[in-house]
């Protein structure tokens, strides 16, 4: 049976852990005390504190100070503590509890964790950003109808380079808040890859937009996709920068998403809704090489067409 | 060129008329008498908007029988047909006497409509047996930017060629306001009406046969539902003008390396263009653009009639493949309809993309897009964009866009449009 203090910073989390083999502990600003507190708001002796040997309840007393002793935000002269119990002193906060109290259950480590060491090299991170510049500097250049000038691809690479770094930076910032590791090798490890993941995407999608255009339901598939890409960055970026149960990482990637998807189809649903005097649409091409098949006869096509115009139909008659 | 229409005047004082300097002694004496004669039978036409008692356009108008008929443009009406409860048409005559007007015949396409005082008054303007010859003067009378009624002698220069619905060219200033004002040769008899203007003295007018017609359909029943009665005029045109095309498959016509349809009807001119004087170009781009000089005016929102070609064969030797195709995409983004149309007029434009291969054996894909008029359960727009993805470094995109066509009208259309790309 043994006293445990723990000091805590304003979002409760630890930030120093004491230990006392014995009945009673003095906290205050005196050298004297068992605790001594660098708080000018704290009394020389401010706080006594005693645990019942045979019960190990422990009970604290106010040693007349000046600022008193508030439990859960109420002033209080002298109490028996409960578990969960916040004291404060002066601008002070401590958790007092007996040593026998059980600690939550040991997470278990995700495999992946162990999968993902080879993110938080640096040099890997560099060699993914250099695949991603070349990658965006080559699709830049089969882009430019001009003479291509590499000086011109400097200020477009690093603006992007900026942007990306906006999400490695905040989850590395959020880590530091909660007293943990940045790790922000492995942050812009995982944003390259999603990067380069999300380029191979969409020329895929482009392939299957340029052979089948009128695959139904292929927008929907899209949206998927695109709310899976976006749970797998955000369910590694929060496995990477916090100790956090999979059940709570699994609850906040999944919320985040779904939060995500319903705002693209929001979006699409506004954007449809409105009037536009203008065809909406995109036009994807690409050689024959790419093609697959050689697309329907003149028959087929025109029959086609009614569906158009049925839709139109039925546009005006929703008016 | 283009051609305006006469707004119905909102007053521009802009163009204060010049025209008296340019009068000879002899036309000075005809336009006086012919004014002083026929004043009774010329009317200001005037849309007033019910709630605020007020004109919101005006036009001009004229006399052609004893009972009391008056034509006038149809686009100076148009409001009271797509709105009659918000616009009444009134008349304001020489005299300053003004009363109501009911409207008994319209065509569209010609832009005309008649309307009827009742009682009418006795001087009326008689309709010419035929048109002048070139080069006679003739005077185009109406009352421009709410000015008062004034006379413009001008010469009669023939119809306008290669157009579809014949207008009149007429060398002298019409101006917002006369629309809708007869023009009359020297013996005052009417040989047009007036309709827009091209700006610098040419002006147009609605000749004498679409006029004879609209004055002799007056012993028909006034039309229950107008707007029925413009989709009909719309069908029956657009027909006739579809007609050459929807025939016979299209003389085909070389662009680049590409074959594309030739000449298929004399009333829709072509223009050409390309980038070959550029040295510095990494691709050569060859363009022909054919688009019909005239359009129907239904409503301020809604103008349709139109009809749009365009095809243009890219190729290259200096980009890569992949590059090339790029360029080629982005030319394909940003197709538009021909026609003005509001979001009270039409839907949107619904589209659908389709990869096909026509008897040519061109491999082309297309994006086709149509939208629905709103007040016309028949009419659509149309519009269509092609590429042919099948050879390397050269490329083609084809393009119509057809306004105010029936579903089966513009599918024979398409088919024989599709049908009319290929390779050398």
């Amino acid at each position: 049976m043994a006293i445990v203090i723990e000091k805590l910073a304003a979002n409760d989390k630890m930030v120093k852990h004491y230990l006392f083999d014995k009945p009673s502990v003095s906290v205050g600003r005196s050298y004297s005390n068992d605790i001594c507190l660098d708080d000018p708001y704290v009394c020389p002796e401010h706080l006594h504190i005693e645990q019942d040997p045979h019960s190990g309840e422990i009970q604290i007393h106010d040693r007349d100070s000046v600022n008193g002793l508030l439990i859960n935000g109420k002033p209080a002269k002298q109490a028996i503590l409960k578990h969960s119990d916040v004291i404060s002193l002066g601008k002070t906060r401590l958790r007092l509890f007996d040593s026998s109290q059980a600690v939550e259950p040991t997470l278990r480590l995700s495999p992946i964790e162990s999968r993902l060491a080879v993110l938080s090299h640096w040099r890997f991170a560099l060699l993914l950003a250099f695949i991603y510049a070349l990658t965006l500097t080559y699709q830049a250049y089969q882009n430019t109808f001009v003479d291509f000038e590499i000086g011109q691809m400097l200020p477009r690479l690093l603006s992007e380079f900026l942007l990306l770094s906006a999400w490695p930076l905040l989850f590395g910032l959020l880590a530091r808040l909660q007293k943990q590791e940045a790790r922000l090798a492995s942050q812009y490890s995982l944003i390259w890859l999603f990067a380069l993941l999300t380029v191979g995407l969409s020329l895929t999608n482009q392939w299957f937009r340029f052979n089948f255009p009128q695959m139904p339901a292929w927008n929907l598939l899209e949206l998927i996709v695109m709310g899976l890409v976006f749970f797998s960055l955000l369910w590694l970026s929060l496995l990477i920068a916090f100790h956090q149960s999979t059940a709570r990482r699994n609850r906040i990637a999944l919320g985040c998403s779904l939060i995500f998807v319903s705002l693209v189809m929001g979006w699409h649903q506004v954007k449809q809704a409105d009037f536009s005097p203008r065809p909406v649409y995109r036009f994807l091409l690409m050689p024959d090489d790419y093609a697959v098949g050689q697309g329907v006869n003149s028959e087929a096509f025109i029959e086609q067409l009614h569906n158009s115009y049925d839709k139109a139909a039925k546009a005006r008659d929703k008016d | 060129m283009r051609l305006t229409l006469l707004p119905a005047g909102r007053c521009r004082l802009l163009f204060l008329c010049l025209w008296l300097v340019t009068l000879t002694g002899q036309a000075q004496e005809s336009a006086k008498d012919l004014f002083g004669h026929f004043q009774p039978a010329l009317y200001q036409i005037r849309m007033i908007e019910v709630e605020s008692g007020n004109k919101s356009s005006i036009g001009s108008g004229f006399q052609v029988s004893r009972d009391g008929l008056i034509v006038t443009n149809y686009h100076v009406i148009s409001d009271s047909v797509f709105y009659p409860e918000k616009y009444r048409i009134e008349y304001l005559s020489q005299d300053g006497q003004s009363g109501l007007l009911s409207l008994q015949q319209i065509d569209v396409v010609n832009d005309l409509a008649l309307v009827r005082r009742d009682p009418g008054q006795p001087v009326h303007f008689d309709l010419a047996a035929s048109l002048p010859s070139q080069g006679d003067g003739i005077y185009s009378l109406g009352n421009p930017h709410d000015l008062g009624m004034i006379v413009v002698p001008g010469t009669y220069n023939g119809l306008k060629k290669n157009s579809f619905n014949q207008k009149i060219h007429f060398t002298g200033s019409i101006n917002p306001g006369m629309s809708g004002g007869p023009t009359v040769n020297a013996m005052g008899q009417v040989v047009g009406v007036n309709v827009a203007t091209a700006g610098n003295q040419i002006g147009f007018l609605v000749p004498l046969e679409p006029l004879q017609k609209l004055v002799a359909s007056t012993s028909e029943q006034v039309p229950e539902d107008f707007l029925a009665d413009i989709q009909q005029q719309l069908i029956d045109n657009q027909t006739r003008l579809l007609t050459a095309f929807t025939q016979t498959p299209w003389q085909l016509a070389s662009l680049g390396q590409a074959q594309v349809a030739g000449e298929v009807v004399n009333f829709l001119p072509c223009w050409g263009n390309s980038n070959a004087n550029d040295k510095s170009a990494q691709y050569l781009t060859v363009q022909k653009r054919c688009r019909l000089e005239e359009e129907i005016f239904l409503h301020s929102q809604l103008r349709t009639g139109t009809l749009e070609i365009e095809y243009e064969w890219l190729t290259s030797d200096k980009l890569s493949s992949t590059a090339f195709y790029n360029l080629y995409e982005q030319g394909l983004q940003n197709v538009g309809p021909g026609n003005n149309a509001g979001k009270e007029s039409v839907t949107s434009f619904q589209c659908q993309q389709q990869r096909m291969i026509n008897n040519s054996g061109m491999k082309l894909r297309f994006v086709f897009c149509t939208r629905a008029y709103k007040d016309f359960s028949q009419l659509y727009d149309v519009l269509i964009l092609g590429a042919s993805y099948d050879r390397d470094r050269q490329g083609l995109i084809s393009h119509f866009t057809l306004a105010g066509v029936t579903r089966e009208l513009s599918l024979i259309f398409t088919r024989h449009f599709v049908e009319a790309l290929a390779w050398q």
